[in-house]
């Protein structure tokens, strides 16, 4: 019952501000966005304890029969598992934290009721893609949510950048969504069945798979994977993710850091026992998530774009869940993807609340020396960097390693070595983010300086929160071998997981007790990697772009611009994929529908035309003549009844 | 031999038929409407015979209102007469050609 | 005997002036004919017993009809050119012949095929007895048949109206009082 109440608060505050009360101040407004999600928070932790009260077992929750068509049964039915209850907490939570914060942070907008109406739409669409209980449901959210990205990212659409970037996110997500759409059709042709409890019991209960059935898992999950690859911002199609950061802050940090992004690893733990059943996949996966992680965490250290090395660490970050889900540790994702949504949600608000302050300078060359001025929000940050860099004791370093770790064990030392270079360069990065925006000396002109304050406690207050929670929740979830605490998250998604009978032997590794020694080395090195590129950053920043980057730079000219132009892949993308898709359609529409589909028509209608002329030269349109054909149709008519 | 419905019918017939002849061949508008006129005396002939044919008044009830619209008609046929002469001119059908298509 | 005399009299005088009154040229000389052969009709009607469908025909087809007609007529003062007769070109000469055929084949088919109805109660002696047939008439009409009644009358006002509306002279351009604005 309640778990009905959490999808309606979210879409009742969506109708509200959407359509009812469009006109009203931006506080009312907000006050009705962030009331419905609390309301929501407050029923989705009402189910929790419900659900853990009652052992533990999965609940389904039936709405009503959507589809019944022949064989194919898609019933609107929630589903409340450890998985969905973990990421309804979140979205909930952080939702509401994000929903106030948000209120300060869009303050000077005339309205902003289209704004919370979108962000509540967003919410209830991304609750029906984690709580779907089978895969027509979740794509009913998948594509929700896309909507909501592309609206909430071209929000300010009177600029035309913003529009397009919304675009961007919404077309190069459709690409990913064909291959979700052709895994469902596959998965409903091959299995009979799109629902996860049906399918669950199909590979893990008692009877065995066709030969056909086996051969086809492989192909379902590459295209499951390739849809993940669009949501998830996955090597080809993570292009949208840098360009979206033209929305608002807040959006930023809900969908493009906490939730949306997060919908694709999501989905491949739903249907882990498929991609059990296929290790090459699951290879693919893994290589895809470290080649991403290490790809954008390049790119990450020479943006100057506050949001944009936000935006690049979170594909690198979404690379190191992928690669999880990619050696079998789909728990080990999870892990990531929540200790990930508390820093790197305080992260982008964290950087809202400075653009706010710089009044919407993004460039941080410019800011400088906030550390004085922006004190709350300068210790906040400092929390989320330390987490996301994997600092020692904070939750960010509990999850990746686990992450690195099973990476090495499942994958081998290459997709380590990957990872841990990657996160390298995410402490440089963040170190470096840190350092230009708060220490050294104020770059910024003096007007601006003047009106350096901290933000309102409407804002700060939800940071503290999240600070609190990056510090800790990294003990919900301690590896194994540091002992201290039992590994309490691992122990709650295990349920979730499963492997199928079939594919036991090959992921026997993953229950095989591996050398302590080896994996207390790898997590030292990890630390020293981390501390070496933290400190090196800190020395090169500390007062703005030092003499060292710069001369750097200079060394490798070509090198340090193929980095700032992101690789050039967007140019890449525009030569080869748009711009013909653009000379095909010019082509189309000037060959075929100007000259053929148009002269056919206006053909036919010339000789219409022609034939009415010269039909016409039989009508003189005299009186006579029409009393002539009247009695001659009368005196015809008449035959015709007398005989 | 008593006079029999078929004498009246075969009466109406020749009465319609010159009816018919006068519509299409008279050109003059008014004479048009005289022959239409004839045609319709020629049905209500018919009417009133076929109603002393078989004993009923339903025939002569009929003629009763065929004659009323049959004055209606007559009426608003020879106000048109007068308009179209007023504004054309010609009461000549074929010299009447606004309907030409 | 004397009825099948009488009968032949009446037709061959109604045949003649229909002809007469499709052929001649000048109108009036039509209309003429017309009300003759409107009257030859109404005593055709009287032979058949329907006196009030004679009285009827002659009051209001000869009486009011053919008057107006020659009102019109003569308010029309036509010049030569509409007086010409029954003109015929060239190929409506088929018409005629379809026309007259068509006619005579109906003709023939009647003469030739007896109708059999069945039979009503309202023989001349039993409408002598009730009272006559006005009365009988006016009966039907008024009870079984008040609607088409009804309807005809208000069919007449229509009428009225109508070439009312449509004879009326054009209005003049009038400078309207109001046009300057009071």
């Amino acid at each position: 019952m309640m778990i009905w109440l959490v999808i309606l608060f979210p879409l009742l505050g969506a109708i509200l501000n959407g359509l009812i009360l469009r006109k009203v101040s931006p506080k009312v407004s907000h006050i009705v966005g962030s009331l419905s999600l609390v309301a929501a928070f407050v029923c989705a932790v009402m189910e929790f304890r419900h659900f853990i009260a009652n052992g533990s077992t999965p609940l389904t929750y039936l709405g009503f029969n959507w589809i019944d068509a022949g064989g194919f049964h898609a019933p609107f039915k929630l589903l409340f598992d450890q998985l969905s209850g973990m990421m309804t907490l979140i979205i909930t939570g952080i939702g509401s934290l994000i929903h106030i914060y948000a209120g300060g942070y869009m303050h000077e907008e005339k309205r902003t009721s289209r704004f919370f109406a979108y962000l509540n739409l967003f919410v209830f669409m991304m609750l029906l893609l984690v709580l779907g209980e089978n895969l027509l449901i979740m794509f009913v959210g998948w594509e929700g949510v896309g909507l909501c990205s592309y609206l909430l990212i071209g929000y300010w659409f009177s600029d035309d950048n913003n529009a397009a970037a919304g675009m961007k996110a919404f077309l190069v997500n459709r690409i990913g969504d064909i291959g979700f759409l052709l895994g469902i059709f596959l998965t409903y042709k091959f299995f009979g069945t799109i629902s996860f409890g049906e399918l669950r019991e199909i590979f893990l209960g008692s009877g065995s798979l066709t030969e056909a059935q086996m051969g086809v898992v492989g192909w379902i999950t590459l295209c499951l994977f390739i849809g993940a690859c669009g949501k998830s911002a996955q090597l080809p199609l993570y292009v949208w993710l840098p360009d979206a950061m033209a929305g608002p802050t807040p959006v930023s940090a809900l969908i493009h850091a906490a939730t949306m992004v997060t919908a694709g690893i999501v989905m491949m733990t739903r249907t882990n026992f498929m991609f059990y059943m296929a290790p090459n996949t699951m290879m693919i996966v893994a290589w895809v998530g470290a080649a991403t992680a290490l790809f954008a965490a390049t790119i990450g250290v020479v943006q100057t774009d506050i949001k944009k090395v936000l935006a690049y660490s979170t594909v690198s970050q979404l690379g190191y869940m992928v690669m999880a889900c990619g050696v079998g540790a789909f728990d080990a994702g999870m892990f990531h993807v929540f200790t990930h949504a508390c820093f790197k949600a305080l992260l982008f608000m964290g950087a809202g609340s400075v653009i706010v302050a710089m009044h919407h300078e993004q460039d941080m060359r410019m800011m400088g020396g906030l550390k004085k001025y922006m004190p709350i929000t300068h210790a906040v940050m400092l929390v989320g960097v330390l987490a996301i860099i994997g600092f020692p004791g904070l939750s960010g370093f509990f999850s990746k390693d686990e992450i690195l770790w099973k990476a090495f064990v499942g994958g081998g030392p290459v997709l380590w070595g990957m990872g841990a270079i990657a996160a390298g360069f995410t402490s440089f990065y963040m170190v470096r983010l840190l350092c230009l925006t708060f220490y050294g000396n104020n770059r910024s002109d003096h007007h601006t300086q003047e009106h350096l304050h901290e933000t309102s406690a409407v804002m700060w207050a939800p940071l503290i929160v999240l600070a609190i929670m990056s510090a800790t929740v990294g003990y919900l979830g301690v590896p194994a071998v540091l002992g201290f605490l039992p590994n309490y998250f691992e122990h709650y998604m295990a349920p979730v997981l499963g492997i199928p009978a079939a594919a036991k032997e090959h992921w026997a590794f993953m229950h095989e007790h591996h050398s302590h020694a080896l994996e207390y080395a790898l997590m030292g090195t990890s630390i020293a990697i981390m501390f070496v590129s933290a400190g090196t950053a800190f020395a090169w920043y500390r007062n703005g772009i030092g003499i060292k980057p710069i001369a750097l730079g200079k060394k490798f000219p070509n090198l340090y611009e193929l980095v700032l132009e992101k690789y050039r892949v967007d140019e890449f993308y525009d030569a080869k994929v748009v711009q013909p898709l653009r000379d095909m359609s010019m082509f189309l529409y000037k060959i075929i529908d100007v000259n053929v589909i148009d002269g056919t028509v206006n053909a036919i209608g010339h000789g219409l035309n022609l034939i009415a002329g010269i039909a016409s030269f039989k009508m003189s349109g005299s009186l006579h003549r029409h009393a002539m054909v009247i009695v001659l149709g009368i005196i015809c008519l008449l035959t015709v009844l007398a005989f | 031999m008593a006079v029999s419905l078929q004498h009246y019918m075969v009466l109406a017939t020749i009465l319609f038929t010159c009816g018919v002849i006068g519509v299409m061949f008279r050109r003059n508008l008014l004479m048009v409407l005289m022959s239409i006129e004839l045609m319709l005396n020629a049905a209500n002939l018919v009417f009133i015979a076929a109603s002393r044919n078989v004993n009923g008044l339903d025939g002569q009830v009929m003629v009763f209102i065929v004659m009323t619209v049959a004055a209606c008609e007559a009426a608003v046929g020879l106000a048109m007469v007068i308009a179209l002469f007023r504004k054309y001119g010609t009461i000549r059908t074929d010299f009447l050609r606004v309907l030409r298509g | 005997m004397f009825a099948l005399a009488l009968f032949y009299s009446i037709a061959a005088l109604l045949v003649f002036c229909a002809v007469m009154v499709v052929s001649r040229r000048n109108p009036i000389s039509s209309a003429i004919y017309l009300v003759i052969s409107l009257f030859l009709v109404a005593c055709l009607y009287a032979t058949l017993g329907a006196d009030f469908a004679a009285a009827i025909q002659v009051l209001v087809y000869a009486g009011a009809i053919m008057v107006l007609f020659l009102f019109v007529i003569m308010l029309l003062n036509l010049d030569p050119e509409h007086l010409r007769g029954p003109e015929m070109h060239g190929g409506e000469i088929v018409v005629l012949l379809l026309t007259i055929g068509g006619f005579l084949g109906i003709v023939i088919a009647m003469a030739t095929a007896a109708p059999t109805l069945p039979s009503g109660i309202f023989t001349l002696d039993a409408i002598e007895k009730v009272g006559g047939n006005t009365l009988v008439v006016g009966m039907k009409l008024l009870v079984n048949y008040i609607w088409a009644f009804e309807m005809a009358s208000f069919l007449i006002l229509l009428a009225i109206v109508a070439s009312i509306v449509i004879a009326k002279k054009p209005k003049a351009e009038v400078p309207s009082t109001t046009e300057r604005g009071h």
